[in-house]
């Protein structure tokens, strides 16, 4: 059930955004694109911070944008976290949190402080001023001010953008989190093609100012319309939960939900969701199950779609019983294996990379 | 001996805050306008700074005398003359001391940038509720240095308060007028106190200025 509906468009000298998306009620819509192609402005636009929008914009049965009006920002009910945080330097770790928790205009404070300082683990953190924390907590704290005024949308804006590797490792897990958590959608803005793979679960792709694709993160990364799937970048996701370990080895299986298995790498507690992503580069395709090989994830499957050519190489969607995988193989083996669409296949993965959820 | 003292600080107290008031509007709005005359307004605030004291003083005594357009108003509404009266000295003092107060307001203001008001918007903060609780607070120094700027700088007033005030004492006898008038008469003496007194408040209020400043920095 799609909790808004948006049809923003702007015009600026040099520069227009014009998107059309639909934001599901739970989980993460990521908002994709290279720098410059609009997905901060368009996330501005939703917040109600950029004059002279035009469409239409409805959240949850309410209207926030049409031709007659256009509510500010303080009338929409919005959580905003800038790449930079933009924690009041004058106020403390606790104050900040309290200023949006104090101006809520539902006054239903729904949120948990309590549960929410745990879950960001910024407890000790309360009595500090901005310029005494470290870029990561900079961040969980402006989440956790943007959460403690109850909104029913969070929006972010790139926030692990002006962080390291390293804190970006660190705040992750928060993120996931939220996700597990939060009752309300989340728009999540990044140029960062990983952190979609991790936290997403529908897509929005931008383009010079447009938007392309709007739809399941799965389908956008197999598909030819999203422009995801490229020879340069393509990669699948595919849901799963543990089924069963293997110490000795350092092995954990995991099942999808259509029935395939396979086997990863790390001990994960059994019964655990967990997201698995595959590059198209680390699938090879085998016209034969190799009785005796080193890879141990092998599958049967079928080419469903020839999505693009370049370079000597050629990307192919391979179905194995509902769960689709993309690879990357030369176009001399392409031509040698003598594939064609429906042509029956196995998949050889030779690395999987998971993530809990 | 004190009247005069008592005079200039009510003087400079008074004007100070008037220009807390106006100019504090007048700053935020130079600060954030886009525009193309903006300019042309900050050199017409700033020209108090490069004028004479006695062209401006020229000017106000056109403006506030009861035949000027302004002062002829007051008079209708008042019944009291604008010229050599307090009233007009403030009137004056408050256009005299304009940009040295404004401008550090608005070169405050402008650091604080549009950011972290935008951030307070998204919070559920209304306009003014984010000017008082994000733009002043981060501001604090502009205003501090304004403050302290307005109020020394209206001590210092001599050549329009003769142009405007003339000198009259308890009402427009200011201490640089009284100073003027000791050294005319030759009585050094009590010239060297009033001056000796104004000395050293002057460096004092400087001095406290740059202390407070200092710690009044807001970290980032």
């Amino acid at each position: 059930m799609s909790f808004a509906k948006c049809d923003i468009q702007l015009e600026r000298a040099g520069f227009s955004v014009n998107a059309q998306f639909t934001v599901p009620s739970k989980g993460v819509l990521g908002i994709f694109g290279h720098s410059g192609s609009g997905k901060t402005t368009l996330l501005r636009c939703l917040a109600g911070l950029e004059k002279n929008v035009k469409g239409t914009v409805e959240v949850n049965g309410e209207t926030w944008l049409d031709k007659k009006q256009n509510l500010s920002s303080q009338q929409r009910n919005i959580g905003y976290v800038f790449q930079e945080g933009r924690l009041f330097p004058h106020l403390t770790v606790a104050k900040n949190l309290e200023y949006g928790a104090r101006r809520n205009p539902e006054k239903n404070n729904s949120v948990d402080r309590v549960h929410l300082i745990e879950l960001l683990n910024i407890q000790r953190l309360l009595k500090r001023y901005p310029y005494q924390l470290s870029g990561g907590e900079k961040q969980r704290i402006a989440i956790g001010r943007a959460l403690l005024k109850s909104p029913q949308m969070l929006l972010l804006d790139e926030p692990l953008a002006s962080l390291d590797e390293n804190r970006k490792q660190e705040i992750l897990p928060y993120l996931e989190k939220l996700h597990e958590e939060l009752h309300i959608p989340i728009l999540y803005v990044s140029h960062n093609i990983d952190e979609m793979l991790r936290l997403c679960d529908d897509i929005l792709v931008m383009q010079q100012g447009r938007s392309v694709f709007n739809g399941n993160i799965h389908d956008a990364l197999i598909s030819s319309e999203s422009t995801l799937a490229t020879v340069e970048n393509a990669v699948a996701v595919i849901e799963g939960s543990v089924s069963k370990q293997e110490k000795d080895f350092n092995i954990s299986t995991v099942h999808t939900v259509n029935g395939n298995q396979f086997q990863v790498p790390g001990l994960m507690a059994i019964g655990k969701r967990v997201r698995l992503i595959v590059f198209a580069r680390d699938v090879s395709l085998a016209k034969s199950k190799a009785a005796e090989s080193s890879i141990l994830n092998i599958i049967e499957g079928k080419v469903s779609a020839v999505l693009d050519k370049k370079g000597g190489r050629v990307l192919l969607q391979i179905n194995c019983n509902q769960d689709i995988v993309l690879s990357l193989i030369s176009i001399k083996s392409y031509q040698l294996l003598q594939l064609s669409l429906d042509k029956k296949i196995y998949i050889q993965v030779k690395a999987v990379v998971t993530h809990g959820n | 001996m004190f009247e005069p003292f008592i005079l200039t600080a009510k003087l400079a107290a008074l004007t100070t805050l008037i220009l807390f008031v106006i100019g504090t509007p007048v700053a935020w709005w130079l600060a954030n306008t886009k525009l193309k005359a903006k300019p042309v307004i900050e050199a017409v605030v700033a020209l108090p700074i490069v004028l004479p004291p006695t062209v401006l003083g020229f000017y106000f005594l056109m403006l506030l005398s009861p035949q000027g357009w302004f002062g002829s108003w007051w008079v209708e509404v008042t019944g009291q003359t604008l010229t050599f009266s307090f009233s007009g000295l403030v009137i004056a003092s408050v256009i005299y001391s304009f940009p040295f107060v404004v401008q550090p307001i608005q070169s405050a203001f402008e650091s604080v940038g549009h950011d972290m008001i935008e951030a307070a918007y998204t919070l559920g903060a209304k306009p003014l509720d984010a000017f008082f609780t994000v733009a002043v607070p981060l501001a604090k120094r502009g205003f501090l240095t304004g403050g302290v700027l307005g109020f020394a700088h209206t001590l210092g007033e001599f050549g329009m308060v003769l142009m405007v005030g003339g000198n009259i004492p308890g009402e427009t006898r200011v201490v640089s007028i009284a100073i003027y008038d000791h050294v005319e008469m030759l009585e050094y003496g009590q010239a060297h106190v009033m001056a000796g007194i104004l000395l050293v408040f002057a460096f004092t209020a400087m001095l406290s200025m740059y202390v407070v400043n200092h710690n009044l920095k807001v970290k980032q």
